[in-house]
């Protein structure tokens, strides 16, 4: 549980390269909308030239190795903290896709022609995924026993969520091995999280919720929860409802979006079911982890069905 | 205040805490890991545990008794005052002793029903609240008190990364609750105390690398008798008596100018409209006639908690402003940052005149001013 010592807006300061810190005019701290907290540095003219988070689980070099052709935010500074990895990107100015999904709110073709964007970036993210392979205990524990703690954990989860819970692991875990392939993982891949630059192309921040490589679909499936969030700004259980829905229905965009990155990405029919529930077991303890009071037993439940259903449909339709 | 709702239902009686059964159990029982440094609250001697009976004693014939596992250094015998009605708390410790603290709090968010649960949740879960305690550098080495811990959540975040996080709250069996939590979480290096109006803090000098007062230095003057001012002042010297050189106090705290006030709102404490705003002379008087009792609870300005600190021998201070307010803030940021407060007052894509009225509002020191709420960092040298 022990962990770290505390990155202060001081402390940060004293940390950056020489020529940053005489850039750097005043550091603020914020709580990001994940529930994670990030620090903000501004020069003397008041503009935001650069942002301070946790770094991604895994090393930087792993998360964003060999990426061609997607802009990320060049790295100022990688610190430890204790312990802690900190990482300080450069500010990108721009605007995040939210903003123009929410301004295709009822604009059913924009919207989905955007998801597709969305898509495209993160199928190119995800170049040089792995071949399915079987778990082993180490990504076992990762993306199956430590989610499902986390959940278990959860201050406001009932009886009957729990018992659901646990029939999902077992089934899970009634097959001797998952296999599943693995891509790049960014851990937040979301509109807010694509960021197009002034210059025109689309950058992907954030990365301080990645894991590295992670089971391929991880990204997919909070990118479609988080399209009906952003865009009508519904709760996640109710967009994991939508989403359970329109992946069910033939021509829907997010069954288009489905289907074609299956294609580009190759994913195989008999792990597609498992990516579905790890993905929605994952996204749940996050939530729960980040905004526990939020992590009521009917948000718990909603989730829980969805990946059952989305495991159905996995393993009917695709 | 903006998204404050912490005393929508807040609760107060009495009950005698020495015969309590739900205090009386011992479970955990690492209060003894404090006591080496536990001091007397009236005289500061040294404490030891009394042979044969649940107390702690001084040499000069000074006793406090311990319930369970809470030393209870409280001048009343179980004063009872929360944001949950008195039978709740005591069905919610019957259930958190028996099954665990969070099934029991899940249940007592069903009785509450969906508004009030929802409230009553974020209050205790929410580890947002906890972000103001990454202005000061905490580590695994590090000693931190929590004055008025209420539920825990600065107290119980900040446990993860220190080596102690000790609680102090007036309310007995809220207090029984978080070190129960705290417990059953895997957190022992917290221990939580019943006590904090006494003269005396009860820990020995120069023992903490941190306290804070998050939403406690303005309830001060409620439990201690003389000016305000004074009270608060000596309340500051005395924390400043139990800090290591080199460490800070922390207080979270309403500004008395807020915008919120000139709006119109009630003020927090006493909940009377533009009250703060209006001269001591006058205020005072108005509250005692409008409220039947005398206006205590007193928040200040910034140069005035500036002084304060001053005046209680902290040689330096530091004054971040919480947006949108201290209790649950999403962003601090330094009164001198004023693109930070450019980028709340006039944010991007507003129209014209409000992005003028914006501009004109920070460039003018009025946004430092006026904020709601403010983060005071005092220094001991």
């Amino acid at each position: 549980m022990r962990a770290a010592a505390t990155l202060t807006p001081d402390l940060l300061r004293v940390a950056l390269p020489a020529a940053w810190r005489s850039r750097v005019a005043n550091v603020s701290l914020e709580r990001t909308p994940h529930g994670s907290q990030r620090l903000r540095l501004r020069d003397r003219a008041g503009s935001t030239i650069a942002l301070a988070s946790a770094a991604p689980g895994d090393s930087v070099a792993q998360a964003t190795e060999g990426l061609r052709g997607i802009l990320l935010a060049p790295i100022i500074a990688q610190l430890s903290i204790a312990g802690r990895n900190i990482e300080v990107r450069e500010y990108l100015p721009g605007h995040t896709l939210d903003v123009e999904l929410a301004a295709r709110r009822d604009d059913t073709a924009g919207a989905a022609a955007l998801l597709f964007e969305a898509t495209e970036i993160l199928v190119a993210l995800q170049t040089g995924s792995s071949a399915p392979h079987l778990l082993g205990q180490a990504e076992l524990h990762r993306f199956l026993h430590a989610p499902t703690a986390l959940i278990r954990s959860a201050p406001l989860l009932g009886r009957a969520e729990a018992a659901q819970l646990d029939s999902i692991v077992q089934s899970l875990q009634a097959h001797d091995a998952l296999p599943l392939s693995f891509a790049r993982h960014h851990g937040d891949f979301q509109f807010s999280n694509l960021l197009r630059t002034a210059a025109g192309p689309i950058a992907v921040i954030d990365w301080e919720l990645s894991q590295g490589r992670a089971p391929l679909l991880m990204d997919l499936f909070h990118l479609l929860i988080a399209y009906e969030v952003e865009r009508r700004h519904i709760s996640y259980e109710e967009s994991a409802r939508c989403l359970v829905e329109q992946a069910a229905a033939t021509g829907s965009a997010i069954a288009t979006c489905l289907h074609r990155h299956a294609e580009r990405c190759a994913v195989a029919k008999e792990e597609w079911g498992h990516h579905a529930v790890l993905c929605v077991l994952h996204g749940l303890a996050h939530f729960a982890r980040r905004v526990p009071h939020r992590a009521d037993a009917a948000t718990i439940a909603g989730f829980l069905r969805a990946a059952q259903l989305l495991r159905q449909i996995g393993t009917t339709n695709r | 205040m903006a998204g404050e709702s912490k005393v929508e239902f807040s609760q107060h009686s009495d009950f005698d805490a020495f015969e309590d059964a739900l205090l009386a159990q011992e479970v955990i029982g690492n209060w003894r890991e404090l006591l080496p440094c536990l001091r007397c609250p009236i005289c500061g001697e040294h404490l030891r545990e009394a042979q044969g009976e649940s107390a702690l004693r001084d040499a000069a014939g000074h006793s406090w008794r311990v319930l369970g596992d809470l030393p209870w250094f409280a001048s009343h015998r179980g004063h009872y005052h929360a944001d949950v009605p008195e039978a709740d708390m005591r069905r919610l410790l019957e259930r958190a002793l028996q099954g665990g603290w969070r099934e029991a709090f899940a249940a007592l968010l069903r009785d509450l029903g969906s508004d009030r649960g929802a409230v009553l949740a974020e209050n205790v879960l929410d580890r947002g609240r906890a972000l103001g305690t990454s202005l000061l550098p905490l580590g695994p080495k590090s000693r931190v008190l929590d004055i008025g811990c209420g539920w825990g959540s600065l107290l119980l975040p900040m446990a993860e990364r220190v080596q102690l996080a000790v609680g102090m709250d007036l309310a007995g069996l809220r207090a029984r609750f978080t070190q129960l939590r705290a417990h059953q979480d895997g957190l022992h290096n917290v221990q939580v105390l019943v006590g904090g109006d006494a003269a005396r803090l009860p820990f020995e000098d120069q023992f903490f690398d941190a306290v804070f007062l998050n939403g406690v230095l303005e309830w001060t003057p409620m439990t201690r008798e003389g000016d305000p001012w004074k009270v608060q002042c000596d309340y500051l010297r005395e924390v400043r008596r139990v800090l290591r050189p080199g460490g800070q106090v922390y207080i979270g705290i309403e500004n008395r100018y807020s915008w919120l006030y000139f709006k119109g709102w009630p003020e927090d404490h006493v909940r009377l409209r533009f009250i703060s705003l209006l001269p001591r002379w006058l205020s005072r008087p108005l509250v005692r006639w409008r409220r039947g009792h005398e206006y205590r609870v007193l928040t200040h300005g910034r140069a005035a908690y500036r002084r304060l600190l001053r005046e209680a021998g902290f040689t330096s201070s530091r004054l971040w402003i919480a947006h949108p307010n201290y209790r649950v803030p999403t962003s601090i940021f330094e009164e001198c940052d004023r693109d930070a407060q450019l980028a709340l007052a006039a944010p991007a894509g507003c129209g014209l005149a409000k992005s003028l009225a914006g501009k004109l509002f920070v460039r003018s020191g009025l946004f430092a001013r006026t904020a709601a709420s403010y983060l005071v960092l005092g220094h001991k040298a």
